[in-house]
């Protein structure tokens, strides 16, 4: 194998490797498969810091380190950075909203000082991730995504625009770091962390998801994992959850158990049937009837009748008075929700459908006070960077515990003598009651 | 290209062949559009709740909701409102965050801004997606191309599913091959009788599915109309099963524009000076592709003289280097293919004492001299033979 791997040479080729080897060679290189179509070795690109012997093209296209000053770390920061170095500089920092996950990334950036490439999920982490760059890094930010085209030796990249080119880019860069890393290790966008050679890679994510797939292979382990209580009261705010328990109005009752009686007719005798089955196959099926398909329209108005019945309307519209002087932010289920909220409240939305240089202008006047509320579905769950806001107003949720936890982190930036609260609205009699219970438990634990 | 949650199952039609929408299909996707047309200047929401009523003439789900997704992305749409509605969120909001009651806020906002309370509230939102007011369709769609864009939109999305595509081609085998290295695939090529087949694959394939090669593998589909005659086949991955799509001429596909017929500008004026300054030869723009050495060589052009039936073959070549010349004629030696001419670019790469010993070349200077290429090519040197197509031979 010495002898092979003295006479090999590696190059990168649309998203892989390709090991310039005679064909009689053995296929002794671990992820090295026979290629006929090109008469060559091939691997894939991750796998090439366990190929690698040596200079070598892609060694050169990445060019050396050049290491420049960190930001200071919290305590618990630098531990994790540590705990990412120890592992040879792969792995996955697990920290609560609010707690600098931001801040970890670029001293990884700033500590290994080699090409790297930040991988967001959203345009509005791209230009955050950006602008928090621009303060420390030295030369000029790249970004790639969100209608920029700008590769520099550090970018900062939207999960879909690094999907869609890394296969002509992946040997550029040999850091990734990879914020909201839970959204990997199912599905198309790991094609992105396969294609690129980057041996150091470090995810980001605020809930680890409990089955990792492939993000312990294309990413690493779990290196650090610290919860919101573990710095709760020290590194973030203290908090209060307050859980208040609603009636739906007679009218709103009937047509909700009528709705979930049409549903669960349908749902039932699926369910019995195709035990496993997922949402997406009930629905596919579903649609193949008239019952089914009755059945579909129910439920899709009874969740709309959750996401703001009247009680929940009267009950926000109280808090919102309650808490006039206070920073307040409104997590909803959906977008249709959060729209009537703005448009009966008067509050400012932040949803995907607000352009981007609104969004950030929102943002500025809330930090200003220019704002006291703003409402959101699924925008303000990750990773936005928040101005201090004291209040969280659950009024509907869909995503589960994951979504509650990152929520919560929301409200829990530290400040002097501050005590966040958070209030979620739960509609007795109604799947949301089991819903809060699972939220609870997981908070819990 | 459809996603997912639209492409047909397996019990949606017999394994190979997907169930296209056809002439049987039209009335109710005339319908549809008539639907789509009614609703030009009014917002997306009420199309959207349009559509989930029954139309006058009823379709199939399935293929209801694939043809307005297809719709759906090929309408455009605008914003309505009597002030910009970032503005009229700026100002109102922040009126409101000032302590105002709503009426007071509105009024306030709606002062500031010039307009009406009621126009101001109309205003909101008027730039979500719901909220836009649909433009016309384009005047050409009709349903019978409606129902060609569904079925192409279909055919991709099950070919993005797919590892590696199989296409026998015969007449536009070269475009598929350019697109294909254009798009990042490998490209296996084997001579045919007529025509070739090609073997298309990411480079990723070796290891699993990915779906950015899926889609440049999709890419491929609207080009295949433009063949004199084609085969493709697919083996795709959906829920997991694996399954085998095979699309032949006679599926109804729209295609895409026309193929480029010359690579560049200085094929085409050769073309065009050929034919006026030659007018006993005949110019074949896409020969029959040549077996050398495993690879399949596309020649340029074959040039054809009619009165005695002599075939030789031409390639123009821009950037070039020693090296790539040699492989070339090595290549074409190995074929037994003797009379070619390559024209190589004098201004580029290395000058006229590195080409290889013993071709025929022809230099240009930004246009290719037919006259310069009728030299070289006639007479035929003694002991040379004409070059013929593969399957002459």
């Amino acid at each position: 194998m010495l002898a092979m791997r003295q006479v090999m040479r590696i190059v990168f080729d649309r998203g892989t490797l390709l090991l310039t080897q005679r064909a009689t060679d053995a296929p002794t290189l671990p992820g090295t498969v026979w290629d006929p179509r090109v008469r060559g070795w091939r691997a894939p690109a991750f796998a090439w810091r366990e190929l690698r012997d040596g200079p070598d093209p892609i060694a050169a296209r990445i060019g050396g380190r050049r290491p420049w000053p960190p930001p200071p770390l919290r305590p618990y920061q630098a531990s994790a950075l540590e705990a990412w170095r120890r592992n040879r500089g792969r792995g996955l920092v697990c920290l609560p909203t609010g707690a600098g996950k931001t801040r970890v990334g670029v001293a990884a950036i700033a500590h290994t000082g080699l090409p790297a490439l930040v991988l967001v999920p959203t345009r509005v982490l791209l230009h955050q991730w950006v602008a928090s760059l621009d303060e420390v890094c030295p030369g000029r930010v790249g970004v790639l995504g969100d209608g920029h085209r700008d590769l520099r030796r550090v970018t900062v990249s939207t999960f879909a625009s690094a999907w869609r080119r890394m296969d002509r880019m992946g040997d550029r860069f040999g850091l990734l770091v990879i914020d909201e890393a839970h959204h990997f290790g199912h599905g198309e966008r790991d094609e992105a962390l396969e294609m690129s050679v980057a041996p150091f890679r470090l995810g980001l994510t605020a809930t680890p998801p409990e089955d990792l797939g492939s993000l312990p292979l294309l990413v690493g382990p779990v290196v650090t994992q610290l919860r919101v209580d573990d710095l709760a009261g020290t590194w973030l705010a203290a908090y209060d959850r307050v859980e208040l328990a609603l009636d739906l109005t007679e009218a709103e009752r009937i047509a909700y158990e009528q709705d979930m009686a049409t549903f669960r007719r349908v749902h039932g005798p699926f369910r019995v049937g195709f035990p496993s089955a997922t949402w997406p196959e009930f629905a596919r099926a579903a649609s193949r009837t008239d019952d089914g398909r009755r059945a579909l329209a129910a439920i899709r108005r009874a969740k709309r009748l959750l996401a703001y019945p009247t009680a929940k309307a009267e009950v926000l519209r109280s808090l919102l008075a309650e808490h006039h002087a206070q920073r307040t932010l409104i997590f909803t289920a959906n977008n249709e929700a959060a729209y009537r909220i703005a448009r009966e409240e008067l509050i400012m939305p932040i949803t995907c459908d607000i352009g981007r240089k609104e969004r950030e202008v929102a943002l500025r006047r809330f930090r200003d006070g220019e704002l006291r509320a703003l409402v959101s579905s699924r925008v303000l769950n990750e990773g936005l960077d928040v101005p201090d806001a004291e209040i969280a107003i659950v009024v509907g949720s869909t995503r589960g515990a994951r979504e509650h936890v990152q929520r919560i982190g929301r409200v829990l930036r530290p400040a002097e003598g501050k005590r966040a609260r958070v209030y979620e609205l739960v509609t007795r009699r109604t799947s949301e009651v089991f819903q809060a219970m699972k939220r609870s438990q997981s908070f819990a634990a | 290209m459809l996603p997912e949650g639209l492409l047909p199952r397996p019990d949606d039609g017999p394994a190979l062949r997907p169930r296209y929408l056809r002439d049987d299909d039209l009335p109710w996707l005339r319908a549809l559009l008539d639907v789509f047309r009614a609703h030009v200047g009014r917002p997306r929401r009420e199309l959207m709740d349009r559509l989930r009523e029954p139309l006058p003439v009823e379709g199939p789900p399935d293929k209801r909701k694939r043809a307005v997704h297809v719709l759906e992305r090929l309408t455009r749409r605008r914003v309505k409102a009597a002030v910009k509605p970032g503005e009229a969120r700026a100002a109102l909001f922040g009126a409101r965050a000032k302590g105002l009651t709503r009426d007071e806020a509105i009024r306030v906002a709606a002062e500031a801004l010039e307009v009406e309370p009621t126009g101001l509230l109309e205003s909101l939102f008027a730039d979500l997606p719901g909220e836009r007011r649909l433009l016309a369709l384009p005047a050409d769609l009709g349903p019978d191309q409606l129902a060609l864009r569904t079925n192409l939109a279909m055919v991709q999305g099950l070919v993005a599913r797919s590892q590696r595509v199989t296409v026998r081609a015969h007449g536009g085998a070269r475009d598929l091959v350019r697109h294909a290295r254009l798009m990042g695939l490998l490209c296996e090529a084997r001579p045919l009788k007529a025509g070739a087949i090609l073997d298309l694959s990411g480079p990723y394939a070796l290891f699993r599915r990915t779906l950015v090669y899926g889609r440049a593998l999709a890419s491929l589909v609207p080009r295949l109309p433009w063949c004199d005659d084609f085969e493709l086949r697919a083996d795709y991955r959906l829920d997991d099963e694996a399954r085998t799509l095979v699309v032949q001429p006679g599926d109804p596909l729209f295609p895409c524009a026309e193929p480029r017929r010359f690579d560049s500008k200085l094929e085409a004026r050769f073309a065009r000076d050929f034919a006026r300054l030659a007018p006993d030869w005949d110019l074949v723009r896409e020969p029959l592709p040549l077996e050398a050495e495993g690879a399949l060589i596309f020649p340029d052009f074959e040039l054809v003289h009619r009165p005695s039936g002599e075939r030789v073959l031409l390639e123009i070549v821009g950037f070039w280097t020693e090296g790539y010349l040699e492989t070339k004629l090595r290549r074409l030696r190995a074929a037994s293919i003797d009379r070619l001419v390559l024209c190589v670019d004098a201004e580029r790469a290395c000058g006229r004492s590195d080409w290889p010993a013993g071709a025929r070349v022809v230099p240009y200077r930004r246009r290719v001299d037919v006259g310069e290429v009728l030299a070289a090519i006639t007479p035929r040197p003694p002991g040379t033979r004409p070059c013929r197509p593969r399957e002459d031979r």
